[in-house]
């Protein structure tokens, strides 16, 4: 199995819970996604995910000028992503659960 | 001035702003709408300049494969994208031939005024529409093929991808042309019917203004204004305070000469009364130019008497328009100075008032 298979199965989730924080943007989602151990996310991993969690309706973004200088996007969480991160986290909750028991034995 | 990625580049670092570049020309060529490359830049813009300011390596935010990180950025333009590219790559064509249009009804009004018949359901434009519409599209095809056969000589030979880029545009508009001279060479046009290609230029401009909204509302909300650009304006208030301390003392000797005195207060008041009257603002300098241009033709015309009633009017709108851009540009160039002015004495008589009180 391609370990980007896994990784993008799971990013969604992991984005949407950096968000659901609090508002935030690119660069932060990254840094928030390196401190918690993901190695090796760039701007490229992350643009399409964002972009895609968007068009869903999970998340909102509100454009503002940063502090540095060039426009940036804001990302904040709707009604419809906090059900979806719940969902999210269920699912995932069963299914680590399941591989955990098979991947290392009880 | 729009806020854009580009004002940023001069900001990154040697191997940032390489890498900014390959980004740039890459999202450039990846045939998608303005706005989209816009925010797509913009963000790596942003991202560049936070691990800029970390010390952080470039590679940090792009991963080690550049080109990679470039498809994964644009792996989502859709065909709508591709559609409004086409629209905004076609709107100089439909703006040469509508001026070409316009200048045919302006022809026509001016034969109507020197009393010939005019009959403009049978009115031809110079120009063939589909003529035109051919070479726009050529030009855009052209384009989006040079753009995506050059995309993968990006990032292995930066230098020369321009080149061979022109290169194929060039020959793909040959043989485009080649081919349309083959096909119609024996045609003959007789220019389109005028009311045919009014509602064409029409119609585009009506779609090209609905499909480019989003654009516009882009650039409406993202203005920046050279101050801001030029970072913390403490020099602009240094110099206008040494200005307006220079011209205290020259109103105070005055005052002394006729025995009065002037009390700073006073100063700051007719200082703002200066800067704000209606005859020293710019805009009462642009309409007096205008008008007194205006007038001065009127009376030639009249002197010399009517020889040609359309040349008029051609003219003066011409140097109208000509005019009010140029003072236009000046004033607003200037204002930044009149504005700055006004703040430095506003706030001036807020100190004042602080301590009075």
């Amino acid at each position: 199995m391609d370990n980007s298979q896994l990784l993008k199965g799971v990013l969604e989730g992991c984005v949407l819970a950096v968000i659901a924080k609090g508002e935030s943007y690119g660069y932060e989602i990254i840094g928030e996604l390196e401190k918690a151990g993901f190695e090796d996310i760039g701007e490229g991993t992350l643009y399409p995910v964002l972009t895609r969690l968007d068009k869903s309706k999970l998340i909102q973004c509100r454009r503002a000028k940063s502090p540095l200088g060039p426009v940036r996007k804001y990302y904040s969480l709707t009604d419809e992503g906090e059900k979806a991160l719940d969902e999210i986290k269920e699912r995932y909750r069963k299914i680590s659960r399941s591989a955990e028991r098979l991947l290392y034995g009880e | 001035m729009i806020n854009t990625y580009a004002i940023y580049i001069e900001k990154l670092d040697a191997d940032y702003k390489a890498a900014f570049k390959k980004i740039r020309d890459y999202v450039h060529a990846n045939n998608m709408d303005e706005i989209r490359r816009e925010e797509i830049l913009s963000e790596v813009m942003d991202s560049f300049l936070a691990a800029q300011a970390e010390g952080r390596e470039v590679s940090k935010v792009t991963g080690s494969d550049l080109k990679v990180f470039c498809e994964q950025l644009c792996s989502d333009t859709g065909i709508k994208s591709r559609i409004i590219m086409v629209f905004e790559m076609l709107l100089p064509m439909f703006q040469i031939y509508s001026l070409l249009c316009i200048i045919n009804i302006l022809t026509l009004i001016s034969d109507l005024s020197d009393g010939k018949t005019v009959d403009f359901m049978t009115a031809r434009t110079k120009g063939d529409l589909p003529a035109y519409l051919l070479g726009g599209v050529i030009a855009v095809v052209s384009g989006m093929i040079s753009r995506a056969v050059t995309k993968r000589w990006i990032f292995s030979e930066h230098k020369k991808y321009k080149a061979i880029g022109m290169a194929i545009r060039a020959v793909t508009i040959a043989v485009l042309c080649g081919l349309t001279v083959y096909l119609f060479k024996d045609s003959s046009t007789e220019g389109t019917y005028l009311w045919v290609a009014l509602i064409v230029c029409a119609v585009f401009m009506t779609v090209y203004f609905f499909v480019t909204r989003r654009s516009r509302e882009y650039r409406k909300n993202n203005r920046i204004s050279f101050s801001e650009l030029a970072g913390p304006s403490v020099s602009i208030s240094d110099d206008i305070e040494k200005l307006e301390m220079k011209r205290f003392e020259k109103a105070e000797n005055k005052a002394q000469k006729n025995s009065t005195t002037l009390s700073f207060e006073k100063f700051l008041e007719s200082e703002e009364k200066n800067c704000t009257s209606w005859d020293k603002r710019p805009p009462f300098y642009i309409v007096l130019g205008l008008s007194c241009t205006v007038l001065s033709t009127l009376f030639t015309y009249f002197v010399s008497g009517f020889e040609g009633v359309s040349d008029i009017f051609v003219f003066i709108a011409l140097m109208l328009a000509l005019e009010g851009l140029v003072l236009y540009g000046i004033y607003k160039l200037t204002d930044t100075g009149a504005k700055a002015r006004l703040e430095w004495i506003k706030s001036k008589r807020d100190e004042l008032s602080k301590t009075v009180s």
